[in-house]
């Protein structure tokens, strides 16, 4: 061995100055050049090493370590050239210049196998086109962040999550929010459970323990109470992470839910609200919609119809066949040409309900047209109106029977009076017929029988007189002329003369006015007022009857007043009705018609009539007449 | 000698014929009262059918109107439209204060029209009336007998 290095390092062979004839001319830059050379070649690998060495991330290193080992020979053969020239270590320059050409051709095979792949890698611009891009996407993740930051914000959507280990919670702020607390601060299990309404407590601290025990999740809505003392109604999610089939965190999302379940509880009340109104009103609705084909019953519609809400299949069809049979068809007609025209209906007809029982209803459709939004349906209600049609009814029954008996008892009142008319004219006859042929015969207390008949047979001439003249204002109907009642005072004046000078009467009016109404009637009416004021008038008064009037719009008002015996209250409406009496016949004479007669005559011109009266001191008839024909 | 009123009088009430001749007696008017009880045997009267053959034609008809059978009012068409009865003087006497039964009685040549009066004295009275204003006042055609 140390004899090839001795063979190696030989340096009997003429130096290589000779070759440049030592002419320091040549030897100096020759020197020099390799010098630096040799110095720069040393410090290129060093550097490259380095680089190498600190940039982790550089790909093909190898390419620079061979770049590094295939310099550092070049150096060391510029050093040696320098040595050969003045100490000839031939052997060792060709040793390294053969190390060199061996590095070199390696290098070079390298290069050739990398050359493509090189030419793969980026280049700066690109390198930079990729940051841009990046640094873009960032931009947009961050925009997306705060957006997604605003959004929770927004549905009041949180999240959280419990270390189990550490018991450490975690709250974003939008949980913080809904808790009114402030963002950030600490909390713990124990103090977030406890923001839960007391009636929930209970169920969320044994959902969590369920969740971190058994990876069960959960999902459920409960009240909470917040810092603020506010009740809100919040939806609590959680799941837990399994690390090793052991729960090591349980996370999920908080939401505030409140308004949402504020106006679910608002639609299950008004939805119950119409659910118990339908059930008292025995009413249904209902809704078809024809381009979707939807046939949607509430339930009073299901109930009307007997069913169980929901038990069938809503249609026209099931609502047809529950329409009475004798009412089907014509039902069927109208709605289907309803249908057919696009028009609302309504309708009445008999079902005959799953029990069995006939029932009325009351069917109303209307067409509804809404081009943008929902399109065509026909919407309506049915309406159980069973009793109320049994009473209207009945009420229409009775009306038609007291329609009936009343133009019976009207027509039968004029019959009877006209009829009873005929025998009392023979009975009265034949009793004064008696009183002329056999008077003479008869002893006083004989006379006096037959006088007795005869007065009662004139009381029942005047009760059929007044009767006929009541059933006549009721069937004859007669036109309104211009009366002008001075000349009707004055007629009844006339009339009751006889009276008027008896009792001594004396009757007060001014100029009276014109009024729309039929003659005869006016007449009868201030005959039979004054002639009652003559009539009940006190005992040693004598009698004062006063007519008074007033303008009152469309009517004239007119007050008889007298200075007679007056009447009770209790019987301010008894006297107007037929037949009523208040004293005997030996007090005062009288059929008990007159008042309800002029009560009829008022009544005909559609007035009304009232008294006012102080007891032992006079009355007051107050009643108006028209004053055009209207 | 008096004159001698002949009257017929049309009644189907009995009370009512027997009033009314109680009335011509009790008012002193001397008259031969012929009474009949319907329409249809007033007909027969006027005509003589029997068994009125021997029936006198009177100088005056009292007639109701309220009849069975032919009422009064069709015997008076048939008496107006009967070129031999018409000239005999009708005077309708009923109960009926019904408008149209007046209208209707002058409508087929009533000569007049009397409401039964309501006691016996006003009978008296119109009897009284009766015979003054027909047998005495007024001037009637010779009867055609």
């Amino acid at each position: 061995m140390l004899e090839l290095l001795r063979h190696v390092f030989e340096n009997d062979f003429m130096p290589h100055g000779h070759c440049y004839f030592w002419e320091k001319d040549i030897l100096i830059p020759i020197v020099i050049g390799d010098l630096l050379t040799f110095l720069s070649y040393m410090t290129i690998p060093i550097l490259l090493w380095k680089f190498v060495k600190n940039r982790e991330d550089l790909r093909f290193g190898v390419v620079f370590k061979a770049f590094a080992a295939f310099i550092f020979f070049c150096g060391i053969g510029h050093l040696i050239d320098v040595i050969n020239i003045w100490e000839p270590y031939y052997r060792v320059s060709a040793i390294a210049k053969m190390c060199t050409g061996l590095v070199s051709l390696g290098t070079v095979l390298m290069l050739f196998k990398l050359y493509p792949k090189a030419l793969k890698l980026p280049s700066v611009s690109r390198l930079d086109n990729i940051n841009d891009e990046l640094k873009r996407k960032n931009k947009e993740l961050v925009e997306l962040n705060e957006m997604y930051d605003d959004t929770m914000k927004a549905v009041r959507l949180g999240y959280w999550h419990l270390d189990v280990e550490s018991n450490e919670l975690y709250w974003s702020d939008v949980v913080y929010d809904i808790h009114e607390m402030e963002r950030g601060c600490n909390v713990d299990v124990a103090s977030a459970l406890n923001f839960y309404h007391p009636d929930h407590r209970e169920v969320i601290s044994e959902l969590v323990t369920n969740a971190i025990q058994n990876s069960e999740p959960f999902d459920v809505q409960l009240k909470i109470i917040t810092a603020s003392q506010n009740e809100l109604w919040v939806r609590a999610i959680g799941k837990a992470e399994l690390k090793d089939g052991k729960p090591v965190k349980l996370k999920g999302l908080f939401q505030d839910i409140d308004d949402l379940k504020r106006k679910e509880e608002q639609l299950t009340q008004n939805e119950s609200a119409l659910k118990e109104a339908e059930d008292l009103a025995q009413l249904g609705n209902w809704r078809w919609s024809f381009d979707r084909q939807e046939r949607y019953w509430s339930d009073g519609r299901f109930k009307i119809l007997g069913y169980e809400p929901g038990e069938i299949e809503p249609s026209l069809q099931v609502a047809l066949d529950s329409v009475h049979p004798e009412d089907r068809e014509r039902v069927e007609g109208t709605i289907k040409q309803a249908i057919e025209k696009d028009e609302d209906y309504e309708l009445s007809y008999r079902i005959i309900n799953q029990s069995n029982e006939v029932r009325i209803v009351k069917d109303k459709g209307v067409f509804v047209n809404l081009p943008h939004t929902k399109g065509q349906y026909y919407a309506g209600i049915v309406m159980d109106i069973t009793d109320e049609s049994l009473k209207e009814q009945k009420l229409q029954e009775s009306l038609k029977a007291l329609e009936r008996s009343n133009r019976e008892l009207q027509d039968f009142a004029y019959v009877a009076s006209h009829d009873l008319q005929e025998p009392l004219r023979v009975i009265t006859s034949y009793l004064q017929l008696i009183e002329m042929s056999y008077g003479h015969l008869l002893d006083d207390e004989g006379k006096l029988f037959i006088e007795s008949i005869i007065k009662a047979s004139a009381r029942m001439k005047t009760l059929i007189n007044d009767l006929l003249v009541l059933s006549r204002l009721e069937t004859k109907q007669r036109d309104a002329v211009p009366v002008d009642l001075n000349k009707v005072i004055n007629v009844v004046k006339e009339d009751l003369s006889l009276k008027i000078i008896d009792s001594n009467a004396e009757i007060k009016h001014p100029e009276l006015p014109v009024v729309y109404g039929d003659e005869g009637r006016m007449r009868r009416l201030f005959q039979n007022f004054i002639g009652n004021s003559i009539k009940f008038r006190r005992p040693d008064v004598d009698p004062k009857i006063e007519i008074e009037w007033s303008d009152v719009g469309e009517k004239y008002q007119f007050k008889i007043k007298d200075n007679g015996i007056g009447i009770k209250e209790e019987y301010f409406e008894r006297i107007f009705t037929i037949f009523q009496r208040l004293h005997t016949r030996e007090e005062y004479e009288g059929t008990g018609i007159g008042l309800a007669i002029c009560k009829k005559i008022v009544g005909k011109h559609d007035s009304t009539i009232r008294v006012e009266s102080e007891y032992g001191k006079g009355s007051s008839f107050i009643f108006e007449l028209n004053k055009s024909k209207g | 000698m008096k004159e001698e009123f002949r009257i017929l009088l049309v009644e189907d009430s009995k009370e009512d014929v027997m009033l009314t001749k109680m009335a011509f007696a009790k008012s002193k008017v001397d008259a031969i009262i012929d009474v009949v009880n319907d329409g249809e045997q007033c007909l027969k009267f006027l005509k003589k059918e029997p068994p009125y053959e021997k029936a006198v034609i009177p100088g005056l008809i009292l007639l109701d109107l309220n009849m069975p059978k032919v009422d009064g009012k069709q015997v008076l068409e048939r008496i107006k439209f009967d070129k031999n009865l018409k000239t005999i003087p009708v005077v309708v006497l009923t109960t009926s204060q019904n408008e149209r039964d007046v209208e209707e009685s002058y409508e087929r040549f009533a000569n007049s029209y009397i409401s039964k009066p309501m006691d016996f004295i006003e009978f008296l009275d119109l009897v009284k009336q009766i015979e003054k204003f027909w047998f005495k006042t007024v001037k009637l055609p010779k009867s055609s007998e």
